[in-house]
């Protein structure tokens, strides 16, 4: 039953989009108006309706054969920006070439982007109640952006022209393109003949960011054993000092070779230690799928952090669970914070994995940690009792916890942020 | 994409041709159109929008649930759909007077209302509201072919905007005429489908249930397997002058041919019936009246066969005519919904034409088994009377009333099957059976269909009657007269209603009250003045008027706005909600010119700050931060200020440009 709801669900939306590109806008009106009618008139002895859905339908008719001789030739090239904001309106550039021997009138560009509806795990798996609205609320939660579909006058042949298209980044993630169809309108005006040109193209879209407040991040510089390996030049980088014999315990991998040949004895590189400060910016990704707002403002805060934290002085690692965990540092010639942001741009929900998971990947780098920001999605034991752990190493933390629900005996250092109004708890910081 | 000149005038012109309603039409094409010589326009903020909305939409409700009271459907649903442009008047009236060109979706669908995402998109409601224009002038069904020129008209009109290009217009002309010569003989072929596939189909497809009759065929359930489904609907409501003694049967169509397993009236002819000049009556026959009885029936399609006792003389009926046809069928010609008459009966026997040779007439395949069976009882040769006595004695022998329907055995029929076999039906059964018993027994017979009337209503003095009392019963010509003959046995109503689940008890008390309420409006209709009719529907609809005029215009109470009326002139209104005339501009201003210019980054705050830090010769100035609040407050404050309040701004202003007031050019 519910495959036949997908299934039936998944025609429909396919004929919604067929006619969307299709039709034009009075071509969709007279095509609302053939279906009233058409509804209406179905008794022919009650009222004179079945006759203009006669006239409307033959028009409609006439007019869908009439656009399968304004198919045009085009060549299409798509500049786009390097990345977008999820929630902002952005424009991008489409370079438009007529290849046909004919003038091409009345164009219209519709660049497409991955059909955004789901598929059948996914349905299944997010629907309880297989309804008509929730499918359309998942193929919104799909839609990663918006193109508007932008007209041209006239184009002749062998002509090119650079059009401004209008673009809008829904949610954060991968815009991906997949091609242009370039549509000419018909003699009656109510559908249009599109030619398809084939231009798939990815764009990232990163997540919104919050204004935060002057940030003073507490926590001291610490020292990070074995260095930073690619360390820049800007600070306290890794700097040979000398040799001396070996201890045991040196790693292998500072025992000088020419020395040890030449005294017979072990000798090893000696480097000045280095000290600096490292924040950590850990994300909780753990939560259920229907807290997926929580989820989303908890990666606009971390966005924000990742891009409002000078790396010119510091570290930053962000940190949080996949389907692995993983951790990007940014600073001291690592990456920058806009790769950051990239990441940002992908991290999912965890679903399949215990908070633990990210407890025991912040155990292993806890000791060279300065401090830094947890954004939490929830406040229980598991999470209590971690950043008690990185408490009690000496790590300052500051913690925000994204929820709706109030948090019971909550700590003093806890700052909690609602959804939706999360910019008023930031500016209070 | 707004539409083109006196357009939607047109179409209110055309609606008003097509349902007669000049008056209404031309007065909305009127105020449609008036703004393209009028200048001035509205801003209706979008809450009023939406209340608007929703006021159409109750509106709309309103008027379809009435007429679904008074006529039920398909009247109803036709009603609301002619009357919907009207109803959506107040819509299109914010499309033409309104500041905005565009509407936005959110106003009409509640379900947008929700959406936060994205914007909000806005369409211009013009060629949409056109399209119920013209669908209200299709629902009024004028079927010359002068209202499908009209409408394809209106249409090409509408079109000529959606062209893109100047060019091609020959193509386009040719194009519009192959849509409108195709389009009529498509209409024909759907009209003409319809129609046969109504001749063709049996009965219960073609709709109308036990309600309606058709005069000229009968199809039965002989043979049918499974269990006879009658519904508890209330089909007919009668009331006798005198209380009924017995079971009184309604006739309502006579057939006198049968095949297959359906009755046909073969060579059924209608004719008018007479009606005395100055009578309210209808003559079926002459004679004197004995009883009198009303008749209540809601006839879904119009043109209802009328359901009469047997000696029927007097028809009081609010019909345009009435036709009879020879076998004893009454057809009214009126509209759709409830009709009342009266019939004024006496005790002559059923009118009908005198019996042919069709009156004697076996099928083939059951002649072998009904000559069997009369030559079995003895018929032949019998007095009329005795026959009918011998056969009616043959029936409530042996026979018992049953509404479960058994499958034939091969080579039999299923009137065979029922004399030879079960020996038991329902009334279909008996009373075909008895009509081809006592054709074998050489006395002319005919099939009759009408309702039994025995369920006594609570009130005590109307009759119920069902559509599982829907009854069959034969007619037998005898000694020159009609006789009807009803061998079905006596308790067959009260094993239907035994063998009714509970469910369907508790449903049919609802249906009951509804039945009930649609009766009382009806007669209340048929019995109140036309002073009467329009209190009432005055008193609601001013009462609905007052309803929506609050809901429109008095939200600006609850949640007092800088905005006064609803419906301000576009520029005093937005200057207003800006609050640019808050008198701190003022301050602003003697302060600028004063020498303290307020830097580019500086807000209101900080630059107040930086004055009283750097010069601190104003006086008042402590004042200034409370102000600021006020200003601030009647700027972007969604609530306002009270009108306390802006007079505590505007003085406290006054007194601060009065403290410091300095001659024009001193700094």
């Amino acid at each position: 039953m519910r495959k036949m709801m997908f299934r039936a669900y998944h025609a429909v939306t396919g004929v919604a989009y067929w006619s969307e590109r299709t039709f034009t806008a009075a071509g969709m009106l007279v095509l609302a108006a053939a279906i009233l009618s058409g509804v209406f008139g179905i008794d022919t002895t009650q009222s004179t309706a079945y006759r203009m859905f006669s006239f409307l339908v033959v028009l409609l008719g006439i007019a869908l054969v009439g656009q399968r001789w304004r198919r045009g030739r085009f060549a299409v090239e798509r500049m786009l920006p390097r990345a977008a904001t999820s929630g902002e309106s952005f424009e991008y550039r489409l370079r438009i070439k007529n290849l046909s021997q004919a003038e091409a009138q009345s164009l219209s560009l519709r660049d497409e982007l991955a059909d955004p509806r789901p598929d059948y795990p996914q349905f299944s798996a997010a629907m309880k109640w297989p309804s008509y609205r929730g499918w359309l609320r998942l193929i919104e939660r799909n839609r990663v952006g918006r193109v508007a579909l932008s007209g041209i006058g006239k184009l002749a042949p062998g002509a090119a022209i650079e059009v401004r298209m209008s673009a809008q980044a829904l949610r954060r993630g991968r815009m991906h393109f997949t091609g242009v169809r370039v549509g000419c309108h018909e003699v009656l005006g109510l559908a249009r003949g599109l030619a398809t040109v084939a231009l798939a193209q990815n764009l990232i879209v990163l997540p919104r960011r919050y204004m935060l407040p002057p940030l003073a991040l507490p926590g001291g510089r610490r020292y990070q054993q074995g260095g930073v390996t690619l360390a820049s030049s800007v600070g306290d980088s890794e700097e040979f000092i000398g040799l001396r014999d070996y201890r045991p315990g040196d790693p292998l991998q500072r025992v000088h070779w020419k020395s040890f040949a030449r005294l017979g004895h072990p000798v090893v590189r000696e480097y000045q230690d280095e000290y600096f400060e490292r924040y950590a910016l850990i994300l909780d990704t753990f939560a259920a799928a229907s807290e997926a707002e929580a989820f989303e403002e908890a990666v606009a805060v971390a966005a924000s952090f990742a891009c409002t934290i000078d790396t010119q002085e510091c570290m930053l690692d962000l940190m949080f669970v996949g389907a692995l965990p993983y951790t990007y540092t940014a600073g001291r010639g690592q990456l920058q914070a806009g790769s950051l942001l990239e990441v940002l741009a992908g991290v999912e929900l965890c679903e399949d994995k215990p908070f633990s998971v990210l407890a025991a990947a912040l155990a292993a780098r806890a000791a060279g940690l300065s401090g830094g920001v947890c954004v939490l999605l929830g406040w229980d034991r598991a999470r209590a009792d971690l950043i008690d752990q990185l408490r009690a190493r000496g790590a300052l933390l500051r913690v925000l916890c994204i929820s709706k629900k109030p948090i019971v005996e909550a700590p003093p250092w806890l700052t909690q942020l609602v959804p939706g109004r999360v910019q008023e708890g930031l500016a209070a910081l | 994409m707004n539409t083109p000149p006196f357009l939607l005038g047109a179409a209110a012109l055309f609606w008003g041709w097509q349902s007669g309603f000049w008056l209404v039409g031309g007065a909305a094409a009127i105020v449609l159109e008036a703004p393209r010589w009028l200048a001035r326009r509205f801003e209706v903020e979008l809450l009023r929008q939406r209340r608007l909305a929703d006021m159409c939409l109750v509106l709309a409700a309103m008027v379809g649930v009435g007429c679904y009271v008074a006529y039920g459907n398909p009247r109803a649903i036709v009603l609301l759909f002619q009357w919907l442009p009207v109803i959506l008047l107040p819509l299109g009236l914010l499309q033409a007077w309104g500041a905005e060109p565009a509407i936005r979706l959110d106003v009409l669908f509640w379900s947008l209302r929700r959406e936060v995402r994205g914007g909000a998109t806005a369409v211009n409601l013009g060629y949409a509201y056109l399209v119920f224009w013209l669908i209200g002038a299709a629902a009024a069904n004028q079927r010359g072919d002068l209202a499908t020129i009209g409408m394809v008209a209106l249409g090409c009109w509408a079109l000529l905007g959606a062209r893109r290009s100047r060019a091609n217009a020959g193509m386009w002309v040719l194009q519009i005429a192959l849509a409108a010569g195709l389009g009529s003989v498509l209409h024909v072929g759907l009209n003409s489908a319809q129609l046969w596939l109504e001749g063709a189909a049996p009965d219960w497809m073609s709709g109308g249930g036990g309600n309606r009759t058709n005069p000229y065929r009968s199809s039965t359930d002989l043979g049918s397997i499974g269990e006879l489904k009658q519904s508890d609907e209330i089909i007919l409501r009668v009331k006798p002058d005198a209380p009924l003694t017995g079971p009184l049967l309604l006739h309502r169509a006579t057939y006198n041919e049968y095949g297959g397993t359906a009755w046909v009236a073969r060579g059924a002819r209608f004719a008018e019936v007479p009606r005395p000049p100055a009578s309210p009556a209808w003559t079926l026959r002459e004679g004197a009246a004995r009883r009198l009885i009303e008749v209540a029936d809601f006839a879904v399609h119009g043109n209802p066969v009328l359901s009469l006792p047997a000696g029927a003389m007097r028809v009081t009926v609010p019909a345009i005519s009435l036709r009879a046809n020879n076998l004893g069928a009454v057809q009214a010609e009126a509209a759709p919904g409830f009709l009342i008459y009266t019939v004024a009966a006496g005790d002559a026997p059923p009118q009908a034409q005198a019996p042919d040779a069709s009156d004697l007439k076996l099928p083939a395949r059951e002649h072998a088994v009904f000559a069997e069976t009369a030559r079995t009882l003895g018929l032949a040769g019998l007095p009329p009377f005795q026959a009918m006595q011998r056969v009616r004695d043959f029936f409530a022998t042996g026979f018992r009333y049953s509404t479960a329907g058994m499958a034939a055995a091969p080579g039999r029929t299923a009137l065979a099957q029922f004399i030879g076999g079960t020996r038991a039906g329902h009334c279909e059964y008996f009373a075909s059976a008895t009509v081809l018993l006592m054709r074998a027994a050489g006395l002319p017979a005919r099939y009759a269909t009408g309702f039994s009337v025995q369920e006594r209503a609570p009130d005590g003095t109307t009759y119920l009657v069902r559509e599982r009392h829907a009854h069959a019963w034969a007619r037998v010509f005898v000694d020159g007269v009609w006789i009807d003959v009803d061998t079905t046995p006596a308790g067959w109503a009260d094993a239907e209603d035994e063998g009714r689940p509970a469910a369907a008890r508790w449903r049919s008390r609802f249906t009951d009250a509804w039945s009930a309420l649609r009766y009382r409006y009806a007669r209340w209709q048929l019995t109140s003045s036309e002073t009467e009719k329009w209190s009432l529907f005055g008193g609601i609809g001013v009462l609905v008027l007052a309803w929506l005029a609050w809901r429109v215009f008095g939200g600006a109470r609850k949640a007092p706005k800088p905005a006064g009326g609803p419906l301000l002139p576009a520029t005093r209104d937005a200057a207003r909600l800006a609050g640019r005339d808050s008198s701190f501009y003022q301050v602003e201003s003697e302060l600028q010119r004063r020498g303290m210019v307020r830097a580019a980054n500086e807000t209101v705050q900080e630059w107040l700050a930086r004055v009283g830090r750097e010069r601190s010769g104003f006086a008042g100035h402590a004042d200034l931060p409370r102000l600021l609040r006020l200003h601030y407050r009647y700027r972007f404050d969604p609530a306002g200020l009270s009108a306390a309040e802006q007079a505590a701004l505007a003085q406290g202003c006054a007194e601060w440009l009065a403290q410091n007031a300095a001659p024009r050019g001193a700094v």
